[in-house]
């Protein structure tokens, strides 16, 4: 009991790395995918197919990959580019380049769930906003956004909560700094240890668990807060059936 | 022009480089099994889930949703090391003796003589059914799904033949599922394609370790290849590989899709 309060005690600490890497990358992440998501349904061919095969690459293959590539891409930039700036301190620093790679990552995966939300807004209503003489500028931020964002906003929870639970392979590719270790390289150092796999372990798995409900909670009351004009759905009950 | 030819032929079949392009062998095996064993825990999830029984109901959807709601990478580290430890806890409550445990100084086996050596075999194995324990809890929610959309007078029919209910379940129900499951079954093997990158955590030396052994700067030509830090080079190789999976394996998806479909998709779309 003793030992698991002290792993509590001891991730409370490593899991602000993996909330500092999710909260870094969600908004930025958010407001490129909207553009690959537009960028996906323009008819302008070069911008299409450059969104298209963007967000194919990066959803096509492993965030673990990517994280390599970029960071050993920024490494061997280093002496050309970042050295004679003064910045390579900053640029390759694990908590400057993990949230870029999650930004590029996890951009591509929302700008395809923003891209099939925005092909399922009711043409009605555009074409009726375009009768009303709106711009296309104002057709956007009144029909086709308010409409896109309730479409996509459960399964951008989703993505959100995956994008949390990435942030566990960070640091198993880019070198940990002093004592920033997150709740995977924590939870492998104490099981490296004493070998108690079970308690380090499910504690580092508690802690994912207790942030993804936390994340799923808030985002949910968004997602009322969005759908205010909707009829409230009816209550759950508790029924249980033991016997089927 | 042909110096320059013969030159990258002999780099790209170096020794070293034959060594990485055999450690494919490795990834595509952790996919094939990895996936195979999804499905099969999948259909375990699945039917535990729709178990009229409670206790087993809980069961299917604890698993289904514990193992989702943590990062796979957890669980694909954490399942080979408990299994390793439950083995070695297994030998050694039958062969340490109270001397040799009191020799002990390390924290783990309890004694010298049950420490079990994994080798890549074994830990790809053991990998493979992570891989198929976690990515099964995804195909149960899949599959559990799939299982309530095969239309209801098909299994009234069925009933009405006098099949039992394990008959309707294995006759029809399960035959009839798989054309529903086969777009999400697609996204759990693209999920498992992705997760076989992870090997390397696991010691195996995968794809990945070798990308970061060969492309690494040296200078010395007794060592090995002449160049300067290539890792970049390497790792965009694995990039292209995994999106040309993807993109096989989206074609060959389609390809079953379509040959499956026949005849039950275009009567549900009426």
């Amino acid at each position: 009991m003793q030992a698991f309060l002290n792993d509590l005690a001891l991730m409370s600490q490593a899991v602000v790395f993996n909330i500092y890497f999710a909260a870094a990358s969600i908004p930025v992440g958010f407001v490129l995918a909207v553009f690959l998501a537009l960028g996906k349904a323009s008819p302008n061919v070069l911008i299409n197919r450059l969104s298209r095969g963007y967000i194919y690459a990066f959803r096509g293959s492993p965030l673990f990959i990517q994280f390599f590539m970029f960071y050993s891409l920024a490494l061997s930039l280093n002496l050309a580019v970042w050295k004679p700036l003064g910045i390579s301190g900053f640029v390759l620093h694990p908590l400057f380049i993990g949230p870029l790679v999650l930004v590029l990552n996890t951009a591509a995966y929302t700008g395809e769930i923003f891209y099939g939300a925005l092909r399922a807004v009711p043409r009605g209503e555009v074409e009726a906003a375009r009768a009303y003489g709106m711009s296309r500028n104002q057709q956007f931020r009144r029909v086709v956004w308010p409409n896109l964002i309730r479409l996509a906003w459960p399964a951008y929870t989703n993505e959100v909560v995956f994008l949390f639970h990435a942030t566990a392979i960070v640091y198993f590719a880019l070198p940990v700094v002093g004592a920033q270790a997150d709740l995977m390289i924590t939870a492998k150092t104490l099981f490296e240890r004493d070998y108690n796999a079970f308690l380090h372990f499910s504690v580092a798995a508690l802690y994912f668990l207790a942030v993804s409900l936390v994340v799923f909670f808030l985002f949910g009351l968004v997602y009322q807060r969005l759908m205010r004009h909707m009829p409230a759905p009816p209550r759950m009950r508790f029924r249980p059936k033991w016997m089927r | 022009m042909t110096d320059d030819i013969a030159y990258w032929f002999s780099y790209l079949t170096n020794g070293k480089h034959l060594t990485w392009y055999a450690s494919f062998q490795f990834t595509v095996l952790a996919a094939l099994m990895g996936g195979t064993l999804a499905v099969f825990f999948g259909l375990l999830g699945a039917t535990l889930k729709n178990s009229r029984f409670l206790p087993l109901r809980i069961i299917g959807t604890i698993y289904s949703s514990i193992v989702r709601g943590v990062p796979d990478v957890l669980f694909f580290l954490f399942f080979p090391l408990a299994f390793e430890q439950g083995v070695e806890w297994l030998i050694a409550s039958q062969i340490c003796t109270p001397e040799a445990i009191a020799a002990q100084t390390a924290a783990w086996p309890p004694c010298k003589e049950a420490n079990w050596f994994l080798g890549t075999t074994e830990y790809l194995l053991l990998a493979s059914v992570s891989l198929g324990l976690v990515y099964g809890a995804f195909a149960t929610n899949v599959i559990h799904g799939a299982l309530r959309s095969v239309p209801a007078g098909q299994l009234e029919a069925a009933r009405a033949f006098g099949m039992s209910p394990g008959q309707v379940l294995w006759r029809i129900q399960i035959r009839q599922m798989w054309v529903y499951a086969l777009p999400g079954l697609s996204n759990v093997w693209m999920l498992i394609v992705k997760a076989t990158s992870l090997l390397s955590l696991l010691q195996i030396a995968d794809i990945v370790l070798w990308a970061d052994r060969l492309g690494a700067p040296n200078f010395l030509p007794a060592v090995g290849l002449v160049h300067e830090d290539w890792r970049w080079r390497y790792y965009l190789v694995l990039f292209v590989f995994y999106i040309l999976v993807t993109w096989l394996s989206e074609r060959a998806f389609e390809a079953i899709m379509r040959r499956a479909g026949k005849g039950i998709l275009s009567e549900a779309r009426v």
